[in-house]
């Protein structure tokens, strides 16, 4: 099961972090932090500019320091959460392989989305048809998120940000993004934050990576087969060698991690093999993704 | 002008399997190209390492071909080794050689693990092997008797055939005219145009002098030394006498080098009955066995060995036949004389018989076989059989005796001569007397101021001693030693006969071993199985074909009567020469004067031993690949 019953009731506590407002078409229980709205909560003054709602004037602050100011009160928006998984064939790979981690942290990260009232869809990045399942609401919906999400085959071909792209001219979302993916796109990391950036969300980038990814347990000379493009590469496994992809794996990371970074993305690393729990609990949480 | 040609050749062409090595070693590395698959998420990672590690070691690729070159390099190097290439510089005419393989006996001395010769042998066919294309050999044997074997040759392969068609002889080599004989062939080669040289390769056991004061006619010689000096000792005389029942067996050795005691041991039949002890240190020792041989025993066959062996075998040993003599009977032919009736006497077992001259046809009609001596005071109407005669005061047909001495007197007598042993002529008196005429092949055997009184005529099969004077006109019955000539005349009486044959000499027998007449059916059969046979009148002689072979030669004598007698003759090296001379040092015949450049076999070459470079570039290939290896570790 990809998310315990058990744990499902630690992730009731949590709930979807957004850094910033987000447009959304109507109220919800959602209450954003940054956006000033209307509602009955006083949130905060601001100076009156020409075009304001004049019935939001404080007139005592204006009797008193003889400056207009308008009230502000905090929106409750609608949130809507898309989870993107990437279902390429690169995802398959890892022991335990990268697709099945990935697919309990969309799980997890859409029950977060649906306990709080969010809007939840999720998308599984399977070449130029991605597969939607519509936005849902509340946790009785989870079930059909396990099944989508079941249904995932990781045979993609196609690179995710093209997958990417497919899902943003065709779905146009609003609210976060959280892709999950190993980020191992020929066009780099950037091309597929570029790609979900289009529209106005917030991404959330969650990188999944098998262990032998990062510190490869190969040896000999070998003919490395690339699972999603067939691309092969020869390689004499010397230890020269084996550092030399260490300090590369590690310069990817960095680079996905400072790409998302300076997209505004929230980042956090996951290895295949990693605790499943202690990963959505404290790294998510650590890395801004959930609290 | 005359241009360079480098020239290689294969000493050894089967060496070139070793390329054979490079089939798996190809087939390893295809393998081992053959990489295993292995799926991994993505290789966009892994293909960026490549790029970079290309871009820091850009050879670092090809360095698998690099490292099969390396490998491909060393297999070819070693083949070329293992196939001893060499190199050869040759002018445009081609050059002729002459080359001199020794086959003396010191040859067949042990040098490690070979022979001399066999490091002669080998040096004789690098020489054909590395003699550029158009080049002629010649092929001279330095034996006894040296002779050309090859004529300027440009057939490489005849050459070399000949030269392992030969072998050690046990004889002792004629260094000395084999090189004039190389000289001469050299010249003639030259005549043509062509530059020629000539090759000895010989231990070079000859005394310096005899090479040293050779005619080169401007022909370069290169001696090549084969063998070096090893203490050797071995046995040159061999000796047996004896009467009924018992002989003597002198046995002389002689050595070279430190030798210091040796045993020398007696074998009768092959059955081990005395030994002695040689003190070889002086450089030779004398031995004297008795034997004791039994009365019904009719042929003996002894070995004589040195305990331990050496080297040098072949004289180490020694082969002595013996066969009983019969008792010795004597014919006088003349008056009566008291002084020979006294032989009886003196002779146990003699028997004497006499003869009116006119009457001796008859007698020797009557005879068996021939008489062991004839004594003529008288000249016979006809010829007696007998193995040898004395003959005083008249001489046979082929003889003159001439003038009258006057006042004669002692010159000088061979004392040297085995028929005069321990006979001496100091109380001789002439009181007249004749003087012989010696005719050409006699010996002098005694001398007086007015010529000579004693010479001997003959050879083996029949030696006559011939006595100017009559027995009125001189001492000579009277002597005290005059039964000792006749002792020497007839062997020392009935006993044994020893039969030994040197082998550098010609062997023939008798066919009716003198002791069968008439005509005999005479066998003589070799220890190695060949055999000579042939029916002959019994004072004939079989030759044996070229030089026996050591060890015992049997000879089978049966008459028309089936009377059958065997002489084993036991045939030996027995050369001083051979056994007593040490291979000269390098620089020996340089300080003699010698016209000729020596070096030792193992510091000569026929030309470049490229392979020697080979082995070496084999061993750099396979350090350069050993570091590239690493250097992919």
């Amino acid at each position: 099961m990809l998310v315990e019953p058990e744990f499902q009731a630690r992730l009731a506590a949590l709930e979807f972090a957004i850094r910033r407002s987000l447009p959304s078409m109507s109220r919800g229980d959602r209450r954003a932090p940054l956006k000033k709205g209307v509602s009955l909560e006083f949130a905060d003054f601001r100076n009156y500019v020409a075009g304001d709602d004049v019935r939001h004037l404080d007139w005592a602050g204006y009797a008193r320091l003889d400056q207009l100011m308008i009230k502000l009160y905090h929106d409750e928006e609608d949130l809507q959460i898309h989870v993107l998984i990437d279902e390429s064939r690169s995802m398959a790979y890892g022991e335990p392989s990268k697709a099945t981690f990935a697919r309990r942290v969309a799980a997890a990260i859409a029950y977060v989305g649906l306990v709080t009232r969010s809007r939840v869809s999720v998308v599984r990045l399977d070449g130029e048809e991605p597969a939607v399942l519509p936005l849902q609401r509340g946790s009785a919906a989870m079930a059909q998120v396990l099944d989508h999400l079941d249904r995932g085959e990781t045979d993609s071909t196609t690179p995710i940000h093209e997958s990417c792209r497919a899902y943003m001219a065709r779905v146009r979302p609003r609210g976060a993004i959280v892709v999950v993916s190993d980020l191992l796109d020929p066009a780099g990391p950037g091309a597929v934050l570029r790609e979900l950036s289009r529209a106005v969300t917030e991404v959330s980038v969650v990188q999944v990576m098998a262990p032998s990814e990062l510190d490869p347990d190969l040896e000999g000379d070998l003919r490395l087969i690339d699972m999603e493009t067939g691309h092969k590469v020869e390689v004499s496994l010397a230890d020269a060698i084996l550092q030399q992809y260490r300090k590369r794996a590690r310069a990817f990371v960095a680079d996905c991690a400072e790409t998302s970074r300076r997209s505004g993305c929230a980042w956090a690393l996951a290895k295949s093999d990693d605790d499943f729990e202690d990963f959505v609990l404290r790294v998510l949480v650590a890395e801004g993704v959930l609290r | 002008m005359t241009s360079t040609v480098l020239l290689a050749a294969l000493g050894a062409p089967l060496g070139m399997l070793a390329l054979l090595a490079a089939v798996p070693i190809i087939i390893l590395f295809l393998l081992k190209r053959k990489r295993r698959d292995q799926p991994v998420g993505s290789t966009l990672l892994w293909a960026k390492v490549l790029e970079d590690t290309l871009a820091r070691q850009p050879f670092r690729r090809p360095s698998e071909w690099l490292s099969l070159l390396l490998l491909l390099l060393a297999v070819t190097a070693i083949a070329l080794a293992a196939a001893k290439l060499r190199l050869g510089i040759g002018g445009d005419e081609g050059k002729s050689i002459v080359i001199v393989v020794d086959t003396s006996a010191s040859m067949a001395t042990r040098q490690g693990e070979e022979l001399r010769f066999d490091l002669a042998r080998d040096a004789a066919l690098a020489a054909i092997d590395g003699l550029p294309e158009g080049g002629r050999i010649s092929l001279i044997e330095a034996e006894q008797h040296p002779r050309t074997l090859v004529h300027g040759t440009d057939d490489s392969d005849a050459a070399a055939a000949a030269v392992r068609s030969l072998a050690p002889r046990p004889v002792a080599g004629d260094l000395a005219t084999a090189l004039e004989l190389a000289v001469a062939e050299a010249a003639s080669e030259a005549t043509d145009g062509r530059a020629a040289e000539i090759l000895v390769f010989s231990d070079v056991a000859v005394e310096a002098h005899l090479v040293a004061g050779m005619e080169t006619r401007g022909i370069p010689i290169t001696i090549v030394k084969c063998g070096e000096a090893t203490p050797n000792a071995g046995i040159v005389e061999v000796a047996l006498s004896g009467s009924t029942g018992t002989g003597w067996l002198l046995v002389r050795a002689t050595a070279q080098g430190d030798i210091g005691e040796r045993t020398l041991q007696l074998f009768r039949d092959d059955e081990l009955v005395d030994a002695r002890l040689l003190e070889l240190g002086s450089g030779s020792d004398t031995a004297v066995f008795r034997l004791d041989v039994p009365e019904e025993t009719r042929t003996l066959r002894y070995r004589v060995a040195i305990d331990p062996g050496d080297a040098f075998e072949l004289d180490d040993i020694v082969w002595v036949g013996a066969s009983r003599r019969p008792p010795p009977r004597v014919l006088l032919v003349g008056d009566e004389n008291p002084f020979i009736d006294r032989l009886t006497a003196v002779f146990s077992g003699l028997v004497l018989e006499r003869s009116a001259p006119a009457e001796v046809e008859s007698v020797a009609e009557s005879v068996e076989r021939p008489f062991d001596l004839a004594i003529f005071t008288a000249r016979p109407s006809g010829d007696v059989p007998a193995l040898r005669e004395l003959w005083v005061g008249c001489t046979p047909d082929d003889v003159s005796i001439e003038g009258e001495l006057k006042v004669p007197a002692l010159v000088d007598w061979q004392r040297n001569e085995p028929l005069l042993r321990d006979v001496g002529f100091e109380n001789l008196v002439l009181i007249g007397g004749r003087k012989l005429r010696a005719p050409p092949g006699s010996r002098v055997l005694v001398r007086t101021t007015e010529g000579p009184q004693l010479i001997l005529v003959g050879d083996s099969r029949r030696q006559r001693l011939l006595w100017a004077s009559g027995p009125d006109q001189s001492n000579l019955f009277l002597l005290p030693a005059f039964p000792l000539l006749l002792r020497n005349l007839l062997d020392g009486g009935a006993g044994l006969n020893g039969h030994v044959h040197a082998a550098a000499a010609a062997l023939s027998v008798p066919a009716g071993l003198d002791r069968l007449t008439g005509t005999v059916d005479l066998t003589i059969e070799a220890a190695d199985g060949t055999a000579r046979n042939a029916k002959l009148w019994s004072r004939e002689e079989l030759v044996w074909p070229g030089r026996p072979p050591l060890g015992f030669i049997t000879a089978t004598a049966t008459d028309v009567e089936g009377q059958t007698v065997e002489r084993p003759i036991g045939v030996s090296l027995l050369s001083p020469t051979e056994t007593a001379r040490a291979p000269l040092a390098l620089d020996d015949l340089g300080r003699a004067g010698a016209p000729v450049a020596m070096q030792a076999v193992a510091d000569w070459s026929a030309d470049r031993p490229v392979w020697m470079w080979c082995v070496l570039a084999a061993l750099l290939f396979l350090v350069a690949e050993g570091l590239l290896w690493a250097r992919k570790a």
